[in-house]
């Protein structure tokens, strides 16, 4: 299985090439745009390759900076006129909130809550 | 009963600046916990991380209240956590991010009340880096949040905004601020969330 990833300790980020799936999981609270540049680099080479998942199940935080740095990927799948699907998780409360937003914002992308 | 106060311009009496649903003060018999940071040589880059311990100590710390006297509901304690977990890190990191001086502590206090949670956060910040955090607040109050969250969304200016739009859409936040002349340099800035449980 080719992948790529992406951690510091606290999250993960991990691209599986094979099925253009990337899994993020821990805590993501980075500070800013310029920290999560590598993951939206991480994101931008899979929307290149084809339609995307991101699968968010596992990911227990994420800050305000992150849910920008969510919704400008969405714009950009948008833009691009990709294809995006969002997995979340009903366990974790923020996630029918924030990835419910997101869909309001950029209703081309599909959210999926298991 | 805890004091509020609607928008106020500062005057010669009372140079203090308020904003919102500004929470005055809570009364210190009340339940609540508070943290004191007081930055010095320490970067940013290397604080950072500490803020995500801080806020998620502040939940860990309610938790264990609120599983003995809140609601039994299935999920609520796990959305109250994750409240607390979200607008104290948020709260910590713009006080973070906003506090350009030194000798003014950064910190942030939540009380338990019935049917609500009030955080207080204060910070010290210059008359200049001030202005940007006050014309940010006035644009806040006069927004409808969807039409921001758009905005934002298409924003590419390094700072996402979203913290406190996310704590009034998704967690009904009452929001307060107030912006009190501390010297002839320096501000003390205090933001007050409300949430109901």
């Amino acid at each position: 299985m080719a992948t790529q990833e992406i951690s510091d300790g606290s999250y993960s980020a991990i691209r599986n090439k094979d099925t253009n799936e990337v899994t993020i999981r821990g805590t993501l609270r980075l500070n800013g745009t310029a920290e999560y540049a590598p993951i939206m680099a991480l994101l931008e080479e899979a929307l290149s390759a084809g339609m995307v998942t991101v699968d968010l199940r596992g990911l227990q935080f994420l800050n305000s900076s992150g849910i920008a740095f969510l919704m400008r990927f969405a714009v950009k799948v948008r833009e691009a006129k990709g294809s995006l699907r969002l997995r979340g998780s009903k366990k974790i409360p923020w996630h029918s909130k924030s990835l419910q937003n997101l869909q309001r914002i950029v209703p081309e992308i599909r959210v999926d809550l298991e | 009963m805890i004091a509020t106060t609607a928008d106020k311009q500062g005057s010669d009496m009372d140079p203090a600046r308020t904003y919102g649903d500004f929470t005055e003060s809570v009364p210190l018999e009340i339940e609540g916990l508070t943290i004191v940071f007081s930055p010095t040589s320490v970067s940013l880059k290397e604080r950072w991380k500490n803020n995500s311990l801080s806020a998620d100590f502040m939940a860990d710390y309610f938790a264990t209240f609120y599983a003995l006297h809140g609601s039994d509901e299935e999920g609520r304690l796990e959305y109250v956590k994750g409240a607390v977990s979200f607008v104290a890190n948020e709260l910590i990191e713009n006080a973070m991010k906003f506090t350009d001086v030194e000798g003014i502590p950064i910190s942030i206090r939540l009380t338990m009340h019935e049917g609500e949670l009030v955080f207080f956060a204060t910070n010290g910040a210059s008359l200049e880096g001030s202005q940007m955090y006050e014309s940010a607040v006035r644009r806040l109050l006069n927004a409808d949040p969807w039409a921001e969250y758009e905005r934002r969304a298409q924003a590419n200016d390094g700072t996402s905004g979203l913290g406190l739009l996310s704590m009034l859409t998704d967690y009904s936040a009452r929001l307060g601020w107030r912006f009190m002349p501390h010297d002839d340099k320096r501000l003390l800035l205090t933001t007050t969330v409300r949430i109901p449980l």
